[in-house]
């Protein structure tokens, strides 16, 4: 586990991951948005529209996970001071709200279509978009604390804020009547999605995630650089 | 792991209980006003005021003359009618889900609003 956080992993891995992941994207992402816009049948209910699925679902998913990751890290670097984990965490925050506003936005235009408004104060649409301000409190709070050489302590309160926030979106449209649907992937033994369909869905989360591996591990790289360059 | 980082993790720890403890006392505060909308059989005796209200369309009630549209919402036990001037959502039809939000007026909604809700299943266009 500590051995995660050792300079000798983590900058051999982040190249690596440059070098191997990255080419493999600039393929499989076009190949899979061709895929998505002409061959993946249309919906019986919402038709074409629904298409917005191969970007808002993995974009969710990211959204909340990445609060996760940022919360973890946060908590390790203020507590173990661990610089990578410092950087992880300023990074994926900022990933992460840029995941959640792809969320709100894709989920606008699909909502515009299909429900017959782009927005109505659900409580999931409403938990997601306290997420987003979490996020952006987090980003200012982290960039203040850079700024000014202060303590991240108060950065660990928005992070129990935003932790307690991702089951509270995950449960808002189970504990209560909304007009978002429940999950499609959560309950897929009752055969809520034809094959056809899910493999692009599954396809497009593991794109999402290579790419966002991909883009933190980039800004690692040139956090490293910035940090030598400083030190020497 | 040395003091300093117990007395880090104590504090985390107790952060973290603490701001649980007060969602749940927010979140069980709030928790009856947080449904989007309410049933026909929740609504049914409210004669005035502002309501959300949803439910099936009852299969062959929609009715319509030009833009004005007449409707009953149903949960299988009790039907509200709804009356609406504009244009309905495309995935607004009969025996699907949908959310109105409106004015009641003895008995009738008169719809402000009128939503299409669909659910998680999905199915290849035939």
């Amino acid at each position: 586990m500590i051995m995660l956080f050792s300079p000798n992993f983590y900058i051999p891995f982040c190249h690596n991951v440059q070098k191997y992941i990255r080419p493999l994207l600039y393929i499989s992402i076009p190949v899979l948005t061709i895929w998505v816009l002409m061959a993946v049948p249309n919906d019986q209910a919402q038709g074409g529209i629904f298409r917005i699925i191969y970007i808002h679902v993995p974009m969710a998913i990211a959204a909340l996970s990445l609060f996760i990751i940022v919360a973890i890290m946060s908590a390790l670097s203020w507590v173990f001071h661990i610089k990578v984990a410092n950087w992880i965490a300023s990074v994926s925050a900022k990933v992460g709200a840029f995941c959640t506003l792809i969320t709100l936005l894709s989920g606008a235009y699909w909502g515009y279509y299909t429900w017959g408004d782009w927005w109505v104060w659900d409580a999931r649409l409403t938990s997601m978009l306290m997420l987003f301000f979490i996020y952006l409190a987090y980003i200012i709070i982290d960039q203040a604390a850079e700024r000014y050489l202060i303590s991240k302590q108060a950065l660990l309160v928005v992070s129990v804020i935003g932790v307690i926030d991702i089951p509270l979106i995950h449960y808002s449209v189970i504990w209560w009547q909304s007009l978002h649907q429940t999950s499609t992937l959560l309950n897929l033994s009752n055969h809520t999605m034809p094959w056809e369909m899910l493999w692009p869905l599954i396809a497009s989360i593991a794109m999402c995630a290579l790419a966002i591996v991909t883009f933190i591990s980039y800004a690692i790289l040139k956090r490293v650089n910035r940090y030598e360059s400083s030190a020497s | 792991m040395n003091r300093q980082h117990r007395r880090k993790i104590t504090s985390i720890v107790y952060l973290s209980f603490g701001l649980m403890l007060a969602a749940y006392l927010l979140l069980d505060a709030i928790s009856d006003g947080m449904h989007l909308y309410q049933s026909p059989s929740e609504l049914v005796n409210t004669s005035a005021g502002n309501v959300y209200i949803g439910g099936k369309v009852l299969e062959g009630s929609v009715h319509h003359k030009e833009t004005q549209y007449q409707f009953s919402i149903t949960d299988g036990d009790n039907t509200v009618p709804v009356i609406y001037k504009g244009t309905l959502p495309v995935m607004f039809k009969e025996g699907k889900d949908t959310v109105i939000r409106g004015e009641m007026v003895s008995g009738t909604v008169k719809a402000y609003q009128v939503l299409a809700k669909h659910d998680e299943y999905y199915q290849v266009e035939e």
